[in-house]
C-alpha cells in the first residue's frame, strides 16, 4: 500500500462525508421549510412536531385474520424486528390547554441524508433527492385528507 | 387417467400483465375523436381477450377511473394510490383469486419513479399466499435513464430480498414493463434476474430470479413463405429514432422466485407462460394507434406432493 493510495482513500472519505452532511442539510432544509409554509398557511394556528413510532421492519403481507396469524407465526420464530419511523404530527393547541393532533406521514431519513421514505395511508414514496422529496410533499399536501386534517385542526385552534 | 387430463384439473393460476399506453398519468383518454374512439374501442376488446386468459390483469398507464370503466360486470378491479395519477390498476376474477393486501410504493429521483404495486393473493381453492409486484419502470426517452433504471432496479431487489427474509420458500412473482432487455445490466445485474433455472434452484443465498422471458427474445414466429404484414419481435415497438434500425425490445417480463421452480407446490408452467398477440388484435393497425405494448401472461400450476391425494 503507498502513500498515494491512502490519500486518495482519504480524500474520497471526505468527499462522501461532505456529501452525507450537504444531504442531511438538505432533507432538514425541506422539512423546515415544510413547517414553516403550514404556519403561515393557517396563521401560526398548526405547527409540525415528530413522534417516533416503532414498526415491524418488515410487513406483514395479508390483512384482517391472515394478517394477525402471520403476526403471531413470525413472533414465534423471532422474526418480528422493529424498525423507528418518525410519524410527522400536525398539532394545534385547543381549548383549556390541549394540544390536539393528526397524523401527516410518516418518515425515515436515511443516516446518509437520502433516500428519505414517506408513508401515507398505503402509499409509500422512496425519494432519491430534493426534487423528488420536494414534488412528493407538494403531491401530499395537495390530497384531500391532508386538507381535511388541516381544516379540522384549525378549527379546533385557540 | 391420461396426464393431460389430470393437469386440466389441477389448480392453476394465470397473472397477466399490459402497459395499456393508453394515457399519460394524469390524462383522461379521448373518445371526442374518430381515432380516439377507436383506440378505446381497442383496448377494450384487448382487456376482454386478456380476461379470458388470466385470473388477473395488473395493467399499466391507467388511472381509476379508466380503469373501472374497462372492468366488466364479473370482474373486480383495485385502483392504483393517488387518485389520477397512480398509472398502475389491477382486474381480477373474485372467483378464483382473493387479494388480501395492497400496498403501493414509488422509488423517485430526477422527477422519475419506478411505479410498484404490491398483492398478495391466494387461489380461492389453495391456501398459499403468493405475492405479486406489479412494476413500470421509467422509459428510455430521456437519454440519462440508464443509470437511474439500475438504481430503480436494486431498489427493487432490495424490496424483494427484505419480503424473501426468513421465508425460503416465498412465492413472489415481479411482473411488468421494465423499459429494459433481460440482458441488460439492470435486469441481470441488479435484478439478479438469470435464464438458467438450475442456477436459481440452487442459489443458497436466495438472490437470484428466474426470467422465463429470455427464451422471448426475437420473433414470435418461425420464418415461413411470404413475409407476414405484422411479425412481433419482443413486445414492444419503438419505430421513432429506431437504434440500429431495430423497432422490437423484450421490455415487459415476469421474473419468478426459486419457490416456483419446485417440484410440488405452486409451479410456474413455463408452457403457458408467453406473450399475448391474438392476430385478432395485433396488427400495424394497432400501433397505428398507439396500442405498442404487447401483453404477457404468466401461469402456475398447483403441484401435489409426490404420492399424495389428488
Amino acid at each position: 500500500m503507498t502513500s498515494t493510495n491512502l490519500k486518495e482513500a482519504l480524500a474520497a472519505g471526505l468527499a462522501a462525508f461532505e456529501r452525507t452532511e450537504s444531504s442531511q442539510q438538505e432533507v432538514r432544509e425541506v422539512f423546515v421549510s415544510l413547517d414553516e409554509t403550514i404556519k403561515e398557511a393557517t396563521g401560526q394556528k398548526v405547527s409540525l412536531a415528530v413522534q417516533q413510532v416503532p414498526e415491524l421492519a418488515r410487513p406483514l403481507t395479508s390483512g384482517g385474520l391472515a394478517g394477525t396469524l402471520e403476526y403471531f407465526g413470525r413472533a414465534l420464530r423471532g422474526e418480528n424486528e422493529l424498525a423507528i419511523w418518525n410519524a410527522w404530527m400536525l398539532q394545534a393547541d385547543g381549548s383549556e390547554g390541549q394540544v390536539r393532533s393528526e397524523e401527516l406521514f410518516r418518515a425515515q431519513i436515511s443516516q446518509h441524508g437520502y433516500p428519505v421514505s414517506l408513508k401515507f395511508l398505503d402509499e409509500r414514496f422512496v425519494c432519491h433527492d430534493r426534487e423528488s422529496l420536494e414534488s412528493t410533499l407538494k403531491e401530499l399536501l395537495q390530497r384531500p385528507e391532508v386538507g381535511g386534517k388541516v381544516r379540522r385542526l384549525t378549527d379546533a385552534a385557540t | 387417467m391420461p396426464a393431460s387430463a389430470l393437469a386440466a384439473d389441477l389448480p392453476s393460476l394465470r397473472v397477466g400483465w399490459w402497459n395499456t399506453g393508453l394515457i399519460a398519468p394524469g390524462q383522461r383518454p379521448s373518445t371526442k375523436s374518430k381515432d380516439g374512439l377507436k383506440r378505446w374501442n381497442l383496448t377494450k376488446e384487448i382487456v376482454n381477450e386478456l380476461l379470458l386468459q388470466a385470473d388477473m390483469l395488473i395493467l399499466g398507464e391507467i388511472d381509476g377511473e379508466t380503469l373501472f370503466s374497462l372492468c366488466p360486470g364479473r370482474f373486480n378491479s383495485l385502483p392504483g394510490a393517488g387518485g389520477i395519477k397512480s398509472g398502475l390498476g389491477v382486474i381480477f376474477d373474485p372467483r378464483r383469486v382473493e387479494i388480501s393486501h395492497q400496498t403501493h410504493t414509488r422509488f423517485r429521483k430526477r422527477g422519475r419513479e419506478l411505479r410498484i404495486l404490491e398483492l398478495t393473493l391466494k387461489h380461492v381453492n389453495v391456501d398459499v399466499n403468493i405475492q405479486i409486484l406489479g412494476v413500470h419502470f421509467p422509459s428510455h426517452l430521456r437519454e440519462d435513464q440508464e443509470a437511474l433504471r439500475r438504481l430503480f432496479a436494486s431498489d427493487l431487489s432490495s424490496e424483494i430480498q427484505q419480503r424473501r427474509q426468513g421465508d425460503d420458500d416465498a412465492h413472489l412473482v415481479v411482473i411488468g414493463d421494465f423499459n429494459d432487455e433481460p440482458f441488460s445490466d439492470a435486469m441481470h445485474g441488479q435484478l439478479r434476474g438469470v435464464r438458467e433455472r438450475r442456477l436459481v434452484h440452487g442459489d443458497p443465498g436466495r438472490e437470484l430470479l428466474y426470467n422465463p422471458f429470455w427464451r422471448k427474445l426475437g420473433e414470435h414466429r418461425p420464418t415461413t413463405r411470404g413475409a407476414p404484414s405484422f411479425s412481433p419481435a419482443g413486445t414492444h415497438y419503438y419505430g421513432k429514432n429506431a437504434r440500429n434500425g431495430q423497432c422490437w425490445y423484450t421490455y415487459d417480463q415476469m421474473l419468478v422466485t426459486g419457490a416456483f421452480l419446485d417440484e410440488a407446490g405452486w409451479s410456474l408452467n413455463e408452457e403457458h407462460t408467453d406473450i399475448v398477440c391474438p392476430e385478432s388484435l395485433f396488427s400495424q393497425t394497432s400501433l397505428k394507434y398507439g396500442v405498442d405494448h404487447l401483453p404477457i401472461i404468466g401461469r402456475f400450476s398447483y403441484l401435489p406432493e409426490k404420492g399424495a391425494p389428488q
